[in-house]
């Protein structure tokens, strides 16, 4: 139906201004991922040692990567961690509470880098003087692309969490990233089976 | 309409109200529009959309994929919203507007489609091939299975609508199709929550996502649920059918709901015949007579499809009604003089138009038919042209029969018709009679904003 007056200019003005602000406000709350860098996963950052971490270097086993079961043949080479370990650095979107499953104070694990179709995927595995896992932190992930970047910066700190609530490379998988999950497993298994 | 508002009770008959004005401003319409796509350019952005398009082509692909995907579902939500019959969105452009936008955002959105499935497989095909990016797509990435469907879903849909499969589908069969529309965006819904970067990782964005789209869908189902369940509890009854001419009957609906109602002439309502075997089908039809409160007139050609079971119906049948939609009313002429344009069966709105048209708009009516046996409502025209000060010409025939051979063309209209220019112009009927008036009106003079269509609804 037709209008008898013509609107005002702040009845037609208005709307689009309190929707404009709106939407720049809510976009404004949306996380910003600044690029493909400046978050980590515990590659790299302000290295402190770890005191109570006794560094123990796991034998290389030759035989060790044909019991996985990865699909992708993983790159067996099994390496030793560097002296400093990198337990202290927590990546910000892992949740402190993996702290809680006991004193960290017993042997600091180098996983193999389990190469899976997107990159590799390798892990510090902190042990309790029990033999129990305390504490992992992912050395190494794909990181080449963005997609990559963003699948795993999601999966892994919950990979992390759940590997310690479990004591085991027994986690399920979350989805859209099942390869990620499979790389994980495979370095965590490797990890665990090098000490049974 | 300057016309007595009686509100005693006593009166048993009086014109129905006009539908209230909607408020809604193409700016306020512009203002939504844009402030959700500046939401979707933004979480794109934010999420590193921009910086991506300087990396690696895959990055340039993931990024192109996301954005094509968003615009994709704002062009989708934002066509479930103008099929939602929002009164205030409906009274402001008309449900045939509507109906228009509504398809093309659909076309918009196959082809945004198209290009996010070519960008994503392009995307994932590093580095293990379009075969296998395909595979993921298709069935190994979560919910990419259901979601193919989905997709296969609406591009039937859209392919049905493309006018060449439209024109050979039944009503039925084509809307049948379509709400297949409805189970695809659902499919797809959850690969986006899952898989779209945009939303995996960003909770605010998620939950925005995910409000907005149960939003539409609360939206629609309480606009057609609402409308439905209205019409099913209120009723209306066949009290009188005429037959009019060959194959033409008119009905009237009457009952005593009607007293709160309000519509207008040339406006149309969807009918839903209540009986075994009838109840599911909903057909637009227009009014073909002033509404009143002791009926509503509609004029109804037997086509061969949905509309012969109408001219079939019998007295006393319950029907039930949605409406009034339209914005082709009599208040569009005010007091200037007017030119009716009808075509077949789009009598029925000429009709109820020249009852409520104002004594000084001098009406000339143009009523083209194939056939004399076809001719409805001739006595009617006649004397409401004359009451009004106005004139009926009838041309009969096929078009290779008549004298001219375009009988809309602009130096015809104006023989007839000499001060065409400074009249409005009011048209109904098939599409292709629609064309020809308006580019016959326009040439002769006439404003394109004071000339108006109404599609043929029967």
């Amino acid at each position: 139906m037709t209008e008898n007056k013509k609107p005002s200019l702040i009845r037609q003005v208005a709307p689009a201004a309190v929707l404009t602000a709106a939407g720049v406000g809510f976009v404004s709350m949306l996380d910003n991922p600044t690029g493909t860098n400046s978050v980590s996963l515990g590659v790299d950052g302000g290295v402190e040692s770890a005191t109570a971490a006794e560094t123990s270097a796991v034998a290389p086993q030759p035989t060790l990567p044909t019991e996985t079961t990865i699909a992708p043949v993983p790159e067996v080479a099994t390496t030793l961690a560097p002296s400093p370990a990198t337990s202290v650095v927590t990546p910000p979107t892992q949740a402190p509470t993996v702290e809680a499953a006991g004193a960290c104070d017993g042997d600091l694990v180098t996983s193999p880098t389990a190469l899976f179709r997107w990159g590799g995927i390798q892990l510090q595995v902190h042990f309790t003087k029990a033999n129990v896992i305390c504490d992992v932190q992912v050395l190494q992930y794909p990181n080449d692309k963005s997609k990559s970047i963003s699948i795993n910066q999601r999966a892994l700190p919950v990979y992390n969490q759940e590997a310690v609530a479990a004591n085991s490379a027994q986690i399920s998988a979350m989805s859209g990233a099942t390869d990620s999950w499979e790389a994980y497993t495979a370095a965590l298994q490797a990890v665990v089976d090098s000490r049974s | 309409m300057s016309r007595p508002i009686i509100t005693s009770s006593v009166v048993a008959n009086r014109p129905l109200l006009p539908p209230a004005a909607s408020r809604v401003l193409d700016s306020d319409v512009g203002a939504v529009i844009g402030a959700l796509t500046l939401v979707v350019v933004g979480l794109w952005a934010r999420h590193g959309g921009v910086s991506s398009l300087g990396g690696s082509a895959t990055d340039v692909f993931t990024s192109l994929a996301s954005l094509t995907g968003l615009f994709a579902s704002e062009a989708g939500i934002l066509g479930l919203i103008l099929v939602t019959r929002t009164p205030k969105l409906e009274r402001r452009y008309g449900l045939d507007r509507l109906f228009n936008w509504h398809r093309l955002l659909g076309e918009a959105m196959a082809i945004l489609l198209v290009a996010h499935i070519v960008t994503s497989v392009e995307a994932w095909a590093d580095p293990s091939g379009v075969v296998t990016a395909i595979k993921d797509l298709t069935g190994r990435e979560p919910y990419m299975a259901l979601t193919s469907i989905g997709t296969v879903l609406v591009l039937i849909v859209t392919v049905t609508s493309l006018k060449f499969f439209r024109e050979r589908l039944t009503y039925e069969t084509w809307w049948f199709i379509h709400l297949l529309s409805y189970v695809g965006l659902a499919f797809s819904f959850s690969h986006q929550i899952v898989l779209g970067t945009d939303f995996m990782n960003d909770t605010l964005a998620r939950w925005f996502w995910i409000a907005l789209h149960v939003g539409v869908a609360a939206w629609i189902a309480w606009g057609r649920w609402g409308t439905l369940l209205r019409s099913l509890l209120s009723p209306l009854r066949v009290e009188s059918v005429h037959h009019e001419a060959s194959g033409v009957v008119s009905l009237t609906l009457g009952g005593s709901n009607l007293r709160r109602h309000r519509a207008a002439s040339g406006q149309f309502y969807f009918l839903r015949e209540l009986s075994p075997g009838r109840w599911w089908s909903n057909n637009p039809f227009s009014l073909s007579a002033e509404p009143t409160t002791s009926g509503l007139r509609f004029t109804i050609k037997d086509r061969g499809d949905a509309s012969r079971a109408f001219t079939r119906i019998t007295e006393g049948t319950r029907v039930a009604i949605e409406g009034p939609y339209g914005v082709c009313t009599p208040d569009l002429v005010g007091d200037d003089r007017v030119l009716l344009v009808a075509g077949g069966v789009g009598i029925g709105p000429i009709v109820s138009f020249l009852e409520q048209l104002s004594p000084s708009s001098q009406p000339v009516v143009l009523y083209r038919a194939h056939a004399h046996a076809e001719v409805a409502h001739a006595d009617e025209l006649e004397r409401l042209a004359a009451a009004h000060g106005g004139r009926l010409h009838i041309l009969v025939g096929a078009r290779s029969t008549l004298k001219v051979p375009d009988p809309f063309a602009a130096d015809v209209l104006l023989k007839t018709i000499p001060d065409l220019a400074e009249r409005v112009v009011v048209v109904a009927g098939p599409e292709s009679m629609i064309k020809a008036v308006q580019r016959g009106a326009r040439k002769a003079g006439v404003p394109a904003e004071r000339i108006h269509a109404e599609r043929a609804w029967w």
